[in-house]
């Protein structure tokens, strides 16, 4: 049987080490954002990677960047070709020291606000954008076509509060097509998640409050 | 008979007032609110617009919530009409928002209400096409389209 979870809950070194440590022969997928990813065990040592357009020790060190993602690891599924011929033990230390290193990197500054969102239960994707509606950061690393849309919804709120007499709001919450966006400030930027549809405001809110703080 | 559907919404504790709107952002009742009829249109206008501008995307907007740290504004949106009340209190969130989708439903069905939001019908996007933009929001509006 299959073991499939999700990285929020169980990061990638952990199953990495989980896999070698009880000297299995399995393949480990990782879907992020719709893109995969594959780990190939062989007798507690891993042997192959890919994570599109990278082979090997380059795409292991890539899904090590990753904070959400469903998996699955199948046991007894050989490796195609074998690419890897580090220990696991050094291959794992090589990539938890580029991870720390990349921390600097703009790029990645929001990587952790990221992984912190994701574990709120019903968090789909993360988006930080200015208040011109520019994109900040995204996790999804998708383009983003809808950066005017969150300019003119942030606008319209910012009136609401003038109207109000206050400022603008904390957090905005929509219901639109079977999906709930939350958008919130973040520092000078704000933040936009996209969840699911059945979440509970009340619960989750306190948990986003608790992630952006 | 609609007073008496929205009083239903403002008899919880907490719940300051609430009001009733067209997709035209014409104001049919209001309950509890201190606001001047100009100021409650333009409020309508501003979360109307937000309505609007996703379905300019293709997305159909059903409810809106602000949250500030004491204050809390939770409107229902329709395909013809929204209702809007304004609480300040967490602790009534969840109640007030099954009451207002009963009022909602209570709207619906009655005649009075419905021959009024048959004289006052207007697709998601009319506050676009009616509102007076800034130059800023108008780039913007041109980017959404």
């Amino acid at each position: 049987m299959a073991l499939v979870g999700n990285l929020k809950d169980l990061k990638l070194p952990s199953l990495i080490q989980l896999n070698c440590m009880e000297r299995n022969t399995a393949k480990l997928t990782i879907e992020h954002s719709g893109k995969f990813g594959f780990v190939y065990f062989e007798n507690g040592q891993v042997v192959h990677a890919e994570y599109d357009p990278d082979i090997g020790e380059k795409a292991v060190f890539r899904l090590l960047t990753l904070y959400a993602g469903k998996f699955k690891v199948e046991s007894g599924i050989r490796a195609p070709v074998r690419t890897i011929h580090t220990n696991w033990n050094n291959l794992l230390l090589d990539g938890l020291h580029q991870l720390d290193s990349m921390d600097d990197n703009p790029e990645r500054r929001y990587d952790h606000l990221f992984e912190r969102l994701f574990t709120v239960k019903g968090v789909k994707t993360a988006l930080i954008f200015d208040k011109e509606g520019a994109i900040i950061a995204n996790s999804s690393g998708k383009s983003q076509s809808e950066d005017a849309l969150h300019a003119l919804v942030l606008n319209a709120a910012d009136k609401i509060g003038m109207l109000l007499k206050r400022e603008g709001p904390d957090y905005i919450s929509i219901s639109a097509a079977s999906q709930k966006y939350i958008y919130a400030k973040y520092n000078q930027y704000f933040v936009l998640l996209e969840m699911d549809q059945k979440i509970k405001l009340d619960v989750v809110l306190p948990l986003i409050k608790q992630a952006l703080a | 008979m609609i007073e008496d559907i929205l009083k239903d919404v403002t008899e919880i504790d907490a719940v300051e007032g609430v009001y009733l709107a067209s997709n035209r952002g014409e104001i049919l009742d209001a309950r509890g609110l201190s606001f001047d009829m100009d100021a409650l249109k333009e409020l309508s206008r501003r979360l109307l617009s937000i309505s609007a501008f996703y379905a300019t995307l293709g997305k159909k907007v059903t409810e809106l919530e602000f949250y500030w740290a004491r204050n809390f504004i939770t409107c229902k949106v329709s395909d013809h009409f929204m209702v809007v009340a304004f609480s300040h209190s967490t602790q009534v969130h969840s109640l007030l928002r099954i009451t207002l989708n009963v009022t909602m439903s209570k709207l619906l069905e009655n005649k009075k209400f419905n021959k009024w939001v048959k004289s006052h019908l207007a697709d998601r996007t009319y506050i676009i096409k009616k509102c007076e933009w800034t130059e800023a929001e108008e780039k913007l509006l041109a980017k959404l389209k």
